[in-house]
């Protein structure tokens, strides 16, 4: 039972143009940087009690300038990773549009299996699972952060509000975004998805639409 | 693609302490600093048109940005607050006390609001209120709703394809900011429930 934020890394030179997937050393880049103080900054005042992190450098350079500031240790969390894309990893999103199975990812994921990688079906029992775990170690008014990936959270947002799988990418998640789940016993809910700066709110709009017009 | 902000009303006297449901309460003063606030964010977004539903609070706090951007506000009735019946004008720690309540808002599915409009009615009215304002804004139009929590509530879930049921365990905050893109009816949500500023614990 706690109170969960779940944090996307910041930006890397990956972003919107190769799979990074779980390659190794896949670094935030100045921007990223920029984004994680700026994140530590913002959430710097809020009493966590854990701070866990994917096992992935993005992810965990995401975390640390929170981490200092709050003088805690960043928790390693191997089921928080990236999907385990197999084959797909270290693609460019341009050879990926071709492929026949894009489709399936964008339309009808529940069936995806990535060749030699995972399903959206267990990568999301295994998040589910791994948050689940994590809350159960806490009190429900605990607060937690968990610095993950887009799929990721989507897929955990997804589930805790108890939508159909082939529905995750209708949810957004911005780098350095926050979305948040409060799981309590009896109620569990999604009080935001995808908060980010609002200085970068004008922004991400031009972003968008130049990303859907591709 | 439709680019479709919704944006709940600020503060009024009700909020937290009782259902307004389609009493015409006005903003109060922290409602007034939100659609500032609201007006100062988004000003500089390339916004074509605003609408609003008829009750007072949403066209005051939609005010500032329409005279910021030189917009008229348009009235969609369909964007009206949830007929709440018997149930409206009530407090909170009164409507506790109604086990028909506790059912509504753990599943409003599976009750009635007394006297009042039925929720399946209520996400079909918003459902064709924003496909209908897609269809007439499309090339990637960025248009902006002002209106009710259950309102938009309905239309979120509604379009990234949340059951009924779960409908209350999205958080809906005054002058807060969700998002969606609606492309051939399909919706993707951009942010849920995003707050100016940053006030959630």
């Amino acid at each position: 039972m706690a109170i969960i934020l779940l944090i996307r890394h910041g930006e890397n030179d990956w972003v919107g143009k190769r799979l990074a997937g779980r390659m190794p050393n896949v670094h935030l880049n100045k921007k990223g940087q920029d984004q994680a103080s700026q994140l530590a900054e913002i959430l710097k005042t809020l009493p966590f009690k854990a701070i866990y992190s994917s096992p992935l450098e993005r992810a965990i350079e995401t975390a640390q300038p929170l981490a200092q500031l709050k003088e805690m240790e960043i928790s390693i969390c191997a089921n928080l990773s990236e999907i385990n894309f197999g084959d797909w990893q270290g693609k460019t999103i341009k050879q990926l549009q071709r492929l026949k199975l894009w489709k399936t990812v964008q339309n009808n994921p529940s069936q995806m299996q990535f060749p030699n990688g995972e399903s959206f079906v267990n990568a999301q029992i295994r998040l589910v699972e791994c948050i689940t775990q994590i809350s159960e170690k806490h009190e429900p008014t605990d607060l937690i952060a968990c610095f993950s990936h887009s799929d990721s959270i989507r897929l955990l947002v997804t589930n805790f509000l108890n939508m159909p799988l082939d529905s995750f990418q209708r949810i957004n998640i911005n780098t350095a975004s926050i979305s948040s789940l409060t799981l309590l016993k009896d109620h569990i809910s999604v009080p935001f998805i995808n908060l980010i700066d609002i200085r970068q709110f004008v922004t991400q709009f031009t972003e968008v639409e130049k990303k859907t017009s591709k | 693609m439709t680019k479709i902000l919704l944006i709940r009303h600020g503060d009024t006297d009700y909020v937290d302490e009782a259902l307004a449901g389609r009493i015409d309460s006005p903003l109060n003063s922290l409602g007034i600093e939100q659609s500032l606030r609201v007006s100062e964010t988004h000003k500089h977004l390339p916004i074509i048109a605003i609408y609003v539903s008829p009750l007072r609070r949403t066209q005051q706090t939609a005010e500032p940005l329409a005279q910021e951007l030189n917009l008229n506000i348009i009235i969609d009735n369909d964007l009206n607050q949830v007929d709440f019946g018997n149930w409206q004008g009530l407090s909170f720690e009164d409507l506790v006390k109604d086990p028909r309540w506790t059912t509504f808002n753990q599943n409003p599915a599976l009750t009635q609001i007394p006297g009042g409009e039925n929720c399946q009615m209520v996400r079909e009215r918003v459902t064709q209120a924003i496909l209908h304002l897609s269809r007439q804004h499309t090339d990637n139009a960025l248009i902006a709703c002002f209106s009710h929590g259950s309102i938009i509530r309905h239309i979120v879930s509604s379009f990234i394809g949340l059951p009924l049921e779960n409908l209350n365990q999205l958080r809906i905050a005054p002058a807060s900011i969700s998002t969606v893109y609606i492309t051939s009816g399909k919706g993707k949500l951009l942010h849920l429930n995003q707050e100016l500023p940053v006030n959630w614990l």
